[in-house]
């Protein structure tokens, strides 16, 4: 809900995954969109691009497209840093006019298994 | 059952440095503070009291913090009726005051865990949630859950908002006790149920958000 304080502790890998899956058609428009519109300022958030997945991997004139966009954070605290998109009007402005755009899409938030303990410590 | 009522009050900037609890003197803060203690004394069917000044980190979350807890809804609303309730409005209303929001509910759902030490920090976080009842019920069930699930809090309770006096028509209420104030800072702000899995209600980027921006995120030392 606000952002934690204290400097960075622990860098415990995060991941950030946005699951768009465009309309018909509009899968290029939803990701040259994405890159132009989204990736510059959320870069300037501390997110780190990984991925830019397209199932099927065509562009479909007529059918959907799923992208899948895999981010990358430091720990608790960049997710934090991160997370200030989701104060900022301009952001949430992409999003909604990125939505007339998309059947659906979904973001989440993940860690690798291995890590969950170390997560769950943090801060203790 | 009982019926808790919270008020928060943002001061004046020229009141804002006599109300802490080293306060003295005739100070405008001073005196909204003790209005706001003497606004329920003697009250009948009151059960809890207590005013505080809020800590550093608040948002939107005032500078005092009024907690009450009567017996049931008809005790608040003879309070409401009171003379006693009427008289400190004046100081409540007046230019030491730049705002001030109350919520009335319970009695909420709550949990407690047994930590060690004596220390206390309670916190609020006054909210407004725009769903369905479904999405609402998936929502509240994932906040209460929070604290089972990240185990830092000693007391928490959700309740839904019985009614609302100010700016935001406020919805529920999600308060907390925790031992110290780095225990809400740190270890609960970084959990990964916290921003991997509840934050996304709250969250603009997120396609499940539902909670408005405009949420009152407070807190305050019960006991150090």
């Amino acid at each position: 809900v606000t952002s934690p304080e204290a400097p960075v502790v622990i860098e415990v890998p995060v991941v950030i995954v946005d699951e768009l899956v465009a309309r018909p058609g509009r899968a290029a428009e939803v990701l040259r969109r994405y890159r132009q519109e989204y990736v510059p300022a959320a870069r300037e958030r501390g997110l780190r691009l990984l991925h830019e997945w397209v199932s099927p991997p065509v562009l479909l004139e007529h059918g959907s497209n799923t992208l899948v966009v895999v981010w990358g954070v430091d720990g608790p605290d960049g997710w934090w840093r991160a997370r200030a998109g989701g104060r900022d009007p301009g952001v949430i402005g992409f999003w909604e006019r990125l939505t007339p755009l998309l059947e659906v899409r979904h973001r989440r938030h993940l860690a690798e298994a291995g890590d969950l303990d170390r997560l769950a410590g943090v801060g203790r | 059952l009982t019926v808790w009522h919270t008020t928060v009050v943002t001061l004046a900037p020229a009141a804002q440095a006599s109300a802490g609890p080293a306060a003295a003197g005739p100070a405008a803060g001073t005196q909204v503070r003790a209005a706001l203690e003497a606004s329920a004394a003697g009250a009948a069917g009151l059960l809890e009291s207590w005013v505080r000044p809020t800590l550093p980190g608040v948002v939107r979350g005032g500078d005092l913090i009024r907690h009450l807890g009567f017996e049931d809804e008809d005790a608040v609303a003879r309070w409401r009726a009171s003379s006693a309730y009427a008289a400190p409005r004046a100081a409540l209303t007046g230019a030491a005051v730049s705002a001030c929001a109350s919520a009335t509910y319970g009695p909420g759902r709550a949990g407690a865990r047994a930590l060690p030490g004596s220390g206390a920090v309670y916190r609020a976080l006054l909210l407004r949630a725009e769903a369905d009842e479904r999405t609402l019920a998936r929502f509240e069930d994932e906040l209460f859950a929070m604290g089972e699930v990240i185990p830092v809090m000693r007391r928490w309770r959700l309740s839904r908002l019985l009614a609302c006096e100010g700016p935001v028509p406020w919805t529920h209420v999600w308060e907390q006790v925790f031992p110290e104030p780095d225990a809400l800072r740190l270890a609960y702000m970084r959990h990964p149920y916290h921003w991997g899995q509840v934050d996304r209600w709250f969250d603009g980027e997120s396609p499940d958000r539902i909670v408005t921006i405009d949420f009152c995120h407070t807190f305050c030392l019960l006991a150090s």
